[in-house]
């Protein structure tokens, strides 16, 4: 049963829909606060570029965001209005960096058609009030009063009917908006009313401007000393206030944002849809504008909102490629440019398409979607965990344990990598060619395995083996002194640090000893009732270099022991429980936190947070890496510490809000790890495996890799074939051809290698041709594996495509050879392998088609059958004989095929009228579907209802409100999935949406889904949405037919976000629950390991 | 369906004088035209409400005068005179359904001087003179279907509008008397309630056409309006001209009264009240329902009785014809009524006079309908001869959007036209109405239905069927399917798109099996046999050939198989009165009709717009 399903966001949305820049968490400091849809960042702008403050989700899909000042206040407050007609006003609160609400309602009509051209919301520049424009003919009104505080809304009819833009202008007496329509001629003129608070009605404004450019699409109101707007068409720029009129013609082009440059408006930057940035000068004398120029910059990703943030640095949001921080240069570059890109932020919005594959075959998916629009399209490969970039790799059995040494204190860049044997150690060091040669270090002993070595102050080395410790010296590598332990006692473990050595020899003793210049002094020493089973004396407290702490782990009684040093006095002792021992215990500290992990012999962590000065204990947290014995390393990169667990399977452990993050790496299992980082491989780790020792250089530390193939021209479909280790796609590239800018569409199939990336092939589609859908498929009756292609001839004077083909092509040497052609009447919008034949999805009806052999020995497509009544049957899934048909607004219906008829027949449907964007099949039984309001839903057979008319009707038994458009459902899973742990379980489905998110539905067993639903209640308390914006009313299915609460999904988002929450807060939640907060943290961790 | 109807069969008399008065009226009906309707329009500025019912065809109020009247004309019959200007030196007026100019009066279809109805300007483009609406861009499918998938809030797309334009399958003469009112199962695809002049209301399954019922003994007079109770199955409400409002169960047809406005019996039309539009309002489970002295009653489903005070919500002593409540927000809601008027109503604030909005019409409305998907435009009928459209509810409601003249002012005895929304566009333009001037279609005069696209007033297809010469006056398009029912005279039509039919049809390689499963059958059932007409003699055997042409082509297609066609269940009816109302307003035939026309020239063939 799949019925139960549990929705969480693997990668959250990244199209960027708005963006504002204003004085709002600080008088003095400009803030940049970007729009993702369903979240919001605020950044700070320091001298080294943007600092994240905030990243918070919303409930709710934002519609529109603006900052404005109420009176009297020395910062800017947050208008953001949503999709489902609910406002919020936002302002900051220093204290606890958190948004507190100031205003909040609903806007929302009964009855009213919503506008076309998108919701405006505007506030005036002189704070009186914030205007609305929600649906057609209606202009609402939210009054401000001079306190800064909202009043009752009020509609005022607009006659405009089409409206297309409306702003406020400057330097009013009486609020006055400016109104951009198109009349019933398609002519567009600009109208400006007064609004009257008092009469809730508009006075007659100022100025009209009949007859403007027939593209006319955006206002630009001018703030004083000018005053006025500007207009800006396809063809002409227009500025007119009433009595200056200027209007210059421009390249052809359709502008899709802007941002002003100067705050008296004599500058502002324009991006077109194609990307291409301009710069718009108003030249004026303070009181008249005389001339208005328009100039190129150059190019960027196309936006869909600019901010200018400071000393000609831009903020480029976009939503159909990267978004970009640019630098505006004085000088031209050599193409004629004035930008550099500074930075670039990965978008992943609009995911049109996506596959799972697993290339490195090691039972991993990764994601490769379709992403982007336009000439911003790209493929996306989406990993979940940490990729190695291998460097070098060398053949070694048996390796014990290394370290990397630098060969003085003074060094930046680590010189030897000491390897330990089971007997003896060996000394690598990198020689002038850049390459690892063996060396020897007289005062290492060679002939035993190396227990620990570091680099210790007055520029000396230690090494511990089993008999002796000894004192290095790093210039001369002489031994300088010895200590040794009292014979037969031999040392077990060592650890050390630059200062201090801290050694356990048999029986429970352990030794404590202090480094100075050649000497080994024995500071302390005591003996403990248990054998130690490992030690740390990472410095964790103020001195980098000294300790005052050291942790103990220990075996027969399964503790971790804190000591203080350097007397050894026993601090703090914590019971682990269980019967594992502890592996390794490392004290570590990341954002400023100083943490105590320890590892057990299981694949188990636990980690604590440390008090460094007390060494207390607090906050224990036990998660599940993997099932064999950890060992923990730091590791830096980037400028920050992170810890390597190594394990059958690797983990990194870093630090983002504070809060502990795991991140797989992707190797097998790894025994041993040491930071590597040399001159000519800066960063690098050498990591020690079965028989193996790699030196490579991570990815960034992050949960989700991603890797961007860029291809100027837009991917639509994509799928992947094993046979020929090869991806294919459907693609449309846009050109503009001279002088007109008419945009040319061309239509391809492309092959491309699925390690290199690199496109192999191409097979032009004919004109007005489009690719629709693209299999990897095989026959009844014959061996090969073919790529089948659905297309569609888009031809101008059809509003339905009425002629498609079918082209079916075998890879024969990197090319795509065209095997089989056949041609039909509709657009192909989906291609199935169904039972060794073809199943297509053809406008109104679903065919079957089969595979024959002609006299000659080629092949054809031949018809079979087929099933009609659809409006557009733009989804189809099957399994076995069913087929489940997503339809473009009747929902979801299930046919069943008869082979001994040849007929497809309905067997059921859902009675709902639901615009499909998505299905898949769960199981057997369920069906999931996504519709165009946003919504998810399951659907499932009535086998055993009593009556035919019953059996007939595909009973709804989940409803959720997802919040975003899906493109695209898929079987698999991002995350390695373990034999034995309870997550590899759970069937998952992979979701891509236009906002960039790719998401996980888990089908959850029953029992767990039922405690997980008592927690989400009791999470809905406790965690308050940003706004004032309810949950409940967020995640309830809505479309403009019905709204109903969700039923049978889970909020992942939500239940995950358990593991922020502070201690008390997660007592709050627990208790009731009757679970221990830490057996609930680690329910909701085994959880967040599904993505 | 139970075919008990000869079971059942009896006449339900409830007031005495219905029997008798019914059948002169008919009689009538077939002999005499009304009076022109420029008299008529004259007569109603003086005393509106007298002349309004007798456009109304209110036959119990109107029974004496009729009778009189009716004297009047027969005798008159065969002289020259011009209906339009009483000059006896030519003739004019409308002769059958054919209207012949009167060049001393302007144009019968838009009233307007300077042309005649031949014409028109209106007759030829039906969008003449329409300031269409803003145009909404709108996408290609596949361009929808690809471009939706970059920006998520894409106004929705144009989906191809199918015209139900051919025959798919007819009940013929299911009724007694004409059908005044049909509604679509809620649940169930193919299921047709139909309700008639004499308040018996009709069960039709039009996939098996010869699955019927009818239910005899529920009203005893017109019914004005069928609606489903929300949620629990099968359970209808009902509204007639007898005051009643019944609540029936679908398949046993038993029935309780739950308003009964004439609870002491028939005492002169002065007193009688008959209910015309009636509506459900579900989420305060409340049913509406006017009546024809202005009153609106307020009846709870939830315990099936009166609530509230009756309220006037039209001119006093003036007919309410139609009630229609808003989709969305279903506490607002539309009259319409004989006082020209159309109202908008919100049950929140509901008081005398207190009406949100008052669209003014210059003569009766005959229906007003929100939009069936939004609710935000309204569209009204208007026997000037006119439908007006109103685009946005929220707007200035002062004028219309937009005027599309169209025919559908009519002068006999036929359930008045009302042009109805097609509740599957999404872009909520398409309109249906039925057409009362005749035109000639392949050689025979018939009257089409016409598909109006109301944001433009362009034509969209006439549909006609060459067998079908009775005035279709009842068009409801299926809520789901591509489909239309018609009610015309007593009989029903159900109408699907030609292109469907043909397209499952061909497959450029079907294989011959799947061809044989995919052949659609016409099917034609024949409720009374045929008898019934002839019985009347030679001047009205016309009535069994009428649908002779469509009995063929089922032949060819059925190949004769099952009883669609070749078993005639005979039911015969007991009364002979039946058999003069057997051609309640069904047309003389083509050729019949033809004869008629001789003299006007061959002019009168219109170009319309091929579709």
């Amino acid at each position: 049963m799949s019925s139960w399903n549990y929705v969480v966001t693997a990668h959250k949305p990244t199209n960027v829909t708005h963006s504002c820049v204003g004085y709002f968490t600080n008088p003095q400091e400009l803030n940049l606060i970007i729009a993702k849809c369903t979240r919001i960042e605020i950044h700070l702008l320091t001298t080294s570029g943007l600092q994240p403050m905030l990243d918070v989700p919303i409930y709710g899909r934002i519609a529109t965001l603006e900052l404005f000042r109420p009176p009297g206040e020395s910062q800017d407050v947050l208008f953001i209005s949503f999709e489902r007609y609910k406002f919020c006003v936002l302002q900051w609160d220093a204290e606890t960096s958190s948004l507190i609400t100031r205003a909040m309602g609903d806007v929302s009509d009964r009855i009213g058609r919503p506008t076309d051209n998108g919701q405006i919301g505007i506030v005036d520049p002189d704070c009186r009030l914030i205007g609305l424009h929600l649906y057609d003919g209606l202009f609402k009104v939210i009054p401000i009063d001079n306190k800064g505080q909202l009043k009752e809304a009020f509609n005022i009819r607009l006659e405009e009917l089409q409206v297309l833009d409306i702003k406020f202008l400057y330097g009013c007496a009486k609020p006055t908006i400016a109104v951009l329509y198109q009349d019933n001629k398609d002519a567009r003129h600009v109208k400006t009313y007064e609004v009257q608070l008092k009469e809730k009605d508009f006075g007659e404004g100022p100025w009209l401007q009949n007859n403007l450019d027939n593209g006319a699409g955006l206002l630009i109101p001018v703030p004083l000393p000018l005053g006025g707007c500007i207009i800006i068409g396809e063809q002409t720029i227009v500025y007119y206030n009433g009595s200056v009129f200027k209007a210059i013609p421009i390249r052809p082009s359709i502008t899709k944002a802007y941002g002003r440059v100067d705050s008296d408006g004599s500058r502002y930057l324009l991006s077109d849809h194609i990307g291409m940035l301009y710069l718009l000068v108003i030249s004026h004398d303070n009181e008249r504008v005389s001339a208005l120029n328009v100039e190129l910059l150059g190019e960027t990703s196309a936006a869909s909102t600019l901010s200018y943030l400071d000393n000609g640095v831009v903020f480029v949001g976009s939503s159909y490629g990267d978004s970009q921080l640019i630098r505006l240069n004085q000088q031209q570059d050599a193409k004629g440019f004035y930008v550099d890109v500074l930075e670039s932020f990965v978008n992943l919005g609009p995911i049109v398409d996506l596959c799972v594959v697993d290339l490195e075959r090691q039972g991993q998916g990764q994601v490769v979607t379709c992403s982007g629009a336009f000439k911003d399209g790209s493929l996306r490969i989406v990993r979940n965990g940490i990729g190695i970039n291998e460097q070098a790799t060398a053949e070694l059995q048996g390796i014990k344990g290394m370290w990397s040494l630098r060969a003085s204190s003074s060094d930046v860049f680590d010189t030897f990598l000491v390897v330990s044997f089971i007997s003896e150690t060996r000394i690598l060091a990198m020689n002038a060619d850049d390459e690892l040669e063996e060396i020897e270090i007289d005062g290492f002993d060679s002939e035993a395995q190396t227990l620990f070595c570091h680099n210790a102050v007055h520029d000396q080395l230690v090494q511990v083996t089993a008999d002796s410790l000894r004192l290095i010296d790093a210039k001369t590598r002489r031994q300088l002194t010895e200590w040794r332990a009292p014979a037969p006692i031999s040392i077990n473990v060592a650890t050390a640090n630059a200062s201090q050595v801290l050694l356990a020899t048999g029986g429970g003793n352990l030794v404590y000893i202090e480094i100075g210049q050649g000497t080994l002094v024995e500071a302390a020493h005591t003996k403990l009732e248990h054998e130690i089973s490992c030690l740390d004396i990472n410095p964790v407290g103020d001195n980098p270099e000294h300790s005052n702490l050291v942790a103990v782990g220990m075996w027969t009684d399964i503790s971790v022991r804190i000591f203080s040093l350097p007397s050894l006095t026993l601090i703090t002792k914590e019971m682990l429980g269980g019967e594992i021992i502890p592996r390794s215990v490392l004290f570590c500290s990341f954002d400023g936190i100083a943490y105590l992990l320890c590892a057990l012999g299981d694949g188990h962590l636990f980690n604590f947070m440390l008090n460094p000065s007390t060494g207390e204990l607090s906050d224990r947290k036990k998660i599940s890496l993997g099932t064999q014995p950890i060992a923990l390393r730091t590791f830096r990169s980037k400028n920050a510490t992170h810890v390597f667990a190594a394990s059958d399977r690797p983990t990194v452990i870093y630090s983002s809000n504070k809060k502990l993050l795991y991140s797989n790496v992707n190797l097998k299992e790894v025994n041993h790890m040491c930071p590597f980082n040399s001159a000519s491989f800066p960063d690098s780790l050498a990591i020690g495996k079965d028989g193996e020792l790699t030196i490579g250089t991570i990815d960034d530390i992050q949960k989700l890799h991603i890797r961007t193939i860029p291809l100027g021209e837009h991917p639509r479909r994509i799928t992947h074939q094993e046979q020929s280790r090869s991806f294919a796609i459907c693609s449309a590239k846009y050109s503009s051809t001279g002088s007109n800018g008419e945009d040319m569409e061309s239509h391809f199939i492309r092959l491309i290698e699925d390690q290199t990336f690199e496109i192999t092939a191409g097979f032009p589609l004919d004109p007005y041709e489009n690719g629709c859908s693209i299999i990897s498929c095989s026959f009844t009756d014959d061996t090969n594996v073919y790529y089948c292609v659905g297309t569609a001839y888009a031809l101008p004077e059809e509003s339905e495509p009425s002629k498609g083909r079918i082209l079916v092509f075998l890879v024969e040497e990197g090319k795509l050879q065209l095997v089989a052609e056949k041609e039909v009447k509709g657009a192909v919008y989906n291609l199935n392998a169904f039972n060794g034949k073809l199943l297509a999805g053809i406008n109104q009806k679903i065919a079957l088609y089969k595979w024959t052999l002609r006299d000659d020995g080629t092949r054809e497509l031949q018809y079979e059958s087929s099933h009609h009544g659809h409006i557009l049957a733009l989804y189809v899934q099957s399994r076995g004989d069913f087929i489940v048909v997503g339809d473009l607004m009747k929902s979801i219906s299930l046919l069943i095929y008869k082979p001994e008829e040849g007929a497809i027949e309905e067997r059921a449907r859902d009675y709902n009228a639901n615009w499909m964007t998505a299905i898949e099949i769960l199981d057997d039984d369920t069906y999931l579907g996504a519709e165009n309001s946003f919504n998810l839903f399951t659907v499932r057979k009535n086998n055993d209802a009593a009556t035919d008319e019953e059996r007939g009707r595909l009973e709804v038994v989940g409803e959720y409100h997802l919040g975003e458009f899906v493109n695209r459902f898929r079987h698999g899973s991002l995350v390695m999935r373990l034999p034995d742990s309870e997550a590899s379980q759970i069937p998952t489905v992979i979701f891509g949406t236009v906002n960039g998110v790719i998401g996980v539905i888990a089908s959850l067993p029953q029992e767990q889904y039922l405690f997980l639903q008592k927690l989400q209640q009791a999470l809905v308390k406790v965690i308050k949405g940003v706004g004032g914006l309810s949950h409940e009313q967020w995640r309830s299915f809505n479309n403009e037919r019905k709204t109903v609460d969700a039923r049978n999904f889970l909020d992942g988002d939500l239940i995950e976000s358990f593991l922020d929450l502070s201690r008390n807060k997660m007592e709050e939640i627990a208790t009731p629950l009757d679970i221990s907060v830490e057996e609930l943290c680690k329910r909701v961790e085994e959880l967040t390991r599904l993505h | 369906m139970a075919m008990t109807r000869a079971a059942m069969r009896k006449r339900m008399v409830v007031v005495e004088r219905e029997d008798e008065s019914e059948e002169s009226s008919e009689e009538e009906e077939e002999a005499e035209f009304e009076d022109d309707d420029y008299e008529d329009e004259e007569k109603e500025e003086k005393e509106e409400v007298e002349e309004e019912e007798e456009e109304e065809e209110e036959e119990k109020v109107e029974e004496k005068r009729r009778k009189q009247k009716g004297r009047i004309t027969i005798s008159l019959k065969g002289k020259k005179f011009c209906k339009v200007c009483k000059a006896t030196d030519h003739q004019a007026g409308f002769v059958g359904y054919v209207y012949m100019d009167c060049p001393n009066k302007p144009c019968y279809l838009c009233k307007k001087p300077g042309h005649t109805t031949l014409t028109c300007p209106h007759r030829t483009a039906t969008e003449h003179g329409v300031v269409a609406a803003p145009r909404r861009r709108s996408l290609g499918l596949l361009d929808f279907v690809h471009e939706r998938q970059l920006r998520s809030n894409l106004p929705t797309v144009q989906l191809p509008q199918l015209i139900p334009n051919k025959v798919d399958s007819a009940i013929i003469r299911l009724h007694s008397r004409r059908v005044t009112d049909m509604e679509f199962h809620p649940t169930n695809d193919n299921i047709l309630i139909s309700g008639d002049k004499r308040g018996q209301i009709g069960i039709w399954d039009f996939e098996n056409v010869f699955n019927k019922t009818v239910h005899e003994d529920i009203h005893a007079a017109l019914v004005n309006s069928i609606k489903f109770h929300p949620w629990q199955e099968g359970m209808m409400y009902t509204a007639s001209s007898d005051g009643k409002v019944c609540f029936t169960d679908l398949e046993s047809g038993t029935s309780t009264d739950i308003l009964d406005l004439n609870p002491d019996g028939w005492a002169g039309p002065s007193s009688w009240r008959s209910i015309h539009g009636m509506n459900l309002n579900n989420r305060r489970e409340l049913a509406l329902a006017a009546d024809n002295f202005g009153y609106l009653y307020q009846l709870d489903t939830r315990a099936n009785k009166k609530v509230e005070k009756p309220m006037l919500v039209h001119k006093k002593g003036s007919k309410v014809v139609g009630l229609h409540c808003h989709p969305v927000d279903c506490d607002i809601f539309l009259t319409c009524g004989n006082d020209h008027k159309t109202r908008i109503w919100d049950m929140r604030m509901l008081a005398p006079d207190s009406c949100l909005a008052q669209l003014d019409h210059p003569r009766v409305v005959t229906s007003a309908y929100f939009s069936p998907i939004t609710g935000n435009k309204i569209m009204t009928t208007c026997l000037d001869n006119r439908i007006r459209v109103w685009d946005n509810i929220c707007a200035d409601l002062s004028e219309p959007s937009r005027e599309i003249v169209h025919s559908h002012n009519f002068n006999r005895y036929i359930t008045s036209f009302r042009a109805e929304w097609d509740p599957k566009d999404r872009s909520e333009c398409l309109a249906v109405i039925g057409r009362y001037i005749s035109d000639h279609f392949d050689g025979a005069l018939l009257h089409p239905i016409d598909f109006l696209d109301v944001s433009n007033g362009r034509l969209v297809e006439e549909v006609y069927d060459k067998s079908i010469t009775t005035i279709c006056t009842v068009n409801k398009l299926h809520p789901r399917l591509d489909c239309m029912a018609t009610g015309s005279s007593r009989s029903l039509f159900i109408w699907r798109p030609k292109d469907v039919v043909v397209d499952a049809l061909e497959d450029e390689d079907a294989t011959t099996e799947a061809k044989e499963v995919k052949k659609i059958t016409l099917q034609i059932y024949e409720a009374d046999g045929g008898k019934a007409g002839r019985a009347k003699g030679k001047s009205m055997d016309n009535d069994d050939d009428d649908f002779a042409f469509l009995k063929k082509k089922a032949m060819a297609k059925a190949n004769g198989a099952g009883p669609s066609c070749s078993k005639k269940e005979k039911t015969k009816r007991k009364s002979k009165s039946e058999d003069d109302d057997s051609s309640d307003d069904t047309e003389p035939s083509p050729e019949k009709g033809k004869a008629v026309v001789t003299p006007p020239s061959e002019g009168r063939q219109l170009r319309r717009r091929s579709k």
